[in-house]
């Protein structure tokens, strides 16, 4: 199943978390591994290395946009039939990757979003900051509303990319907090989306960019990119355009 | 000195400097543009004062200097978000070159480890 599967790590001064998300993700049988590094200013990329994954090692901090897109381009590049995402700080519990990625290679949707809030594991999963859960709530009512197709998790990071989302995306992702944008823009696209059930653990290491004012940033930037999402023409990617570039 | 004469001088002061920036290439010639029209801006107002007169009036402004200070904040603002405008496209020019460089470096590292196996073969 994970042959043709590539898995991106975009990865930001996570040298301690990202040995056991490499391991584990082997483990569950994934083989071609990238680990994009941020302009990391540890020994992120070298752990990579010593894991003997494949690692794009950017210059300098993009930001998470910037990290994934790369991941996609590379796997359009390499004509990867779909990507996985997972994030390197060990929060996402990496045994229900294949679910994340089995409504895409069946084909029925090209992203597909793992999602803690969804029955039955919603009880299980590691719970968030209040405060958190409450942005969370809201930028669900939101896409929802607009798009008319229901989101429990729009920030999760814990997302399946088809072949025609690669292309996609490989083009052009948002830059700053993507994750729910790139739902909407997949929604619009006629990509096809869904969500399935996933638990996730606390961070291993480190602490969330989104922390005290960049709250309040967040909130607004997210907003306001999801509004003019709308005013944006749609961006259709033609079937035939498989992997292409 | 009068004070039509004393903003002459002073916006050929500037024009002065932008021209200087150019010369020394501090400043290139296409991004100095926008404060060289400024500074001809000021120069037709200094000469036309009694245009500038009217127009502030007919705007609704009862002191002149008020005027002149509103348009030079608006020319601030405007010239702010040009080089605003410049700077985000400069930022995405970075991003794109350093996710080249990235791919780039992965090509590289590819090709010496198959070098370094054929060596290793032979």
């Amino acid at each position: 199943m994970a042959a043709n599967v590539l898995v991106i790590i975009p990865a930001l001064n996570e040298q301690d978390s990202l040995p056991g998300t490499i391991e584990r993700l082997r483990a569950q049988g994934f083989q071609n591994i990238l680990v994009v590094d941020d302009g990391s200013g540890d020994q992120t990329a070298e752990q990579a290395l010593r894991h003997h994954v494949n690692l794009l090692r950017m210059p300098f901090n993009t930001g998470i946009g910037g990290a994934v897109s790369l991941g996609l381009s590379y796997a359009s590049r390499r004509k990867f039939q779909a990507v996985l995402r997972v994030d390197a700080d060990g929060q996402h519990d990496e045994s229900y990757a294949h679910s994340v990625l089995r409504p895409v290679l069946e084909g029925k949707v090209q992203l597909c979003v793992g999602s803690r809030f969804l029955a039955p594991l919603e009880q299980e999963t590691y719970r968030s900051s209040v405060c958190r859960r409450i942005g969370i709530r809201f930028f669900s009512y939101l896409i929802t509303a607009l798009t008319g197709q229901r989101i429990t998790d729009p920030t999760s990071g814990f997302n399946a990319f088809g072949p025609r989302a690669i292309a996609l995306f490989s083009q052009s992702y948002p830059e700053d907090y993507p994750e729910p944008e790139t739902i909407v823009t997949a929604i619009r696209s006629g990509l096809g989306f869904c969500e399935v059930p996933v638990a996730m653990r606390p961070r291993q290491s480190g602490n969330s960019s989104i922390r005290y004012l960049r709250t309040l940033y967040y909130m607004v930037n997210v907003t306001l990119a999801i509004m003019l999402n709308y005013l944006r023409p749609v961006k259709h990617v033609p079937s035939e355009d498989r992997g292409r570039e | 000195m009068s004070a039509r004469l004393f903003s002459f001088m002073i916006l050929m002061g500037i024009a002065g400097l932008i021209l200087e920036l150019v010369r020394r290439e501090k400043l290139t010639f296409r991004y100095a543009f926008g404060w060289l029209a400024a500074v001809l801006g000021g120069i037709l107002i200094v000469a036309a004062d009694q245009m500038v007169f009217r127009l502030a009036s007919w705007l609704g402004f009862r002191l002149l200097s008020n005027f002149i200070f509103f348009c030079c904040m608006g020319m601030a603002v405007v010239l702010g978000l040009l080089l605003t405008v410049l700077l985000c496209r400069q930022d995405q020019r970075n991003h794109l070159m350093a996710k080249k460089i990235a791919l780039l470096e992965e090509s590289l590292r590819t090709v010496m480890r198959q070098q370094k196996g054929q060596n290793d073969d032979s």
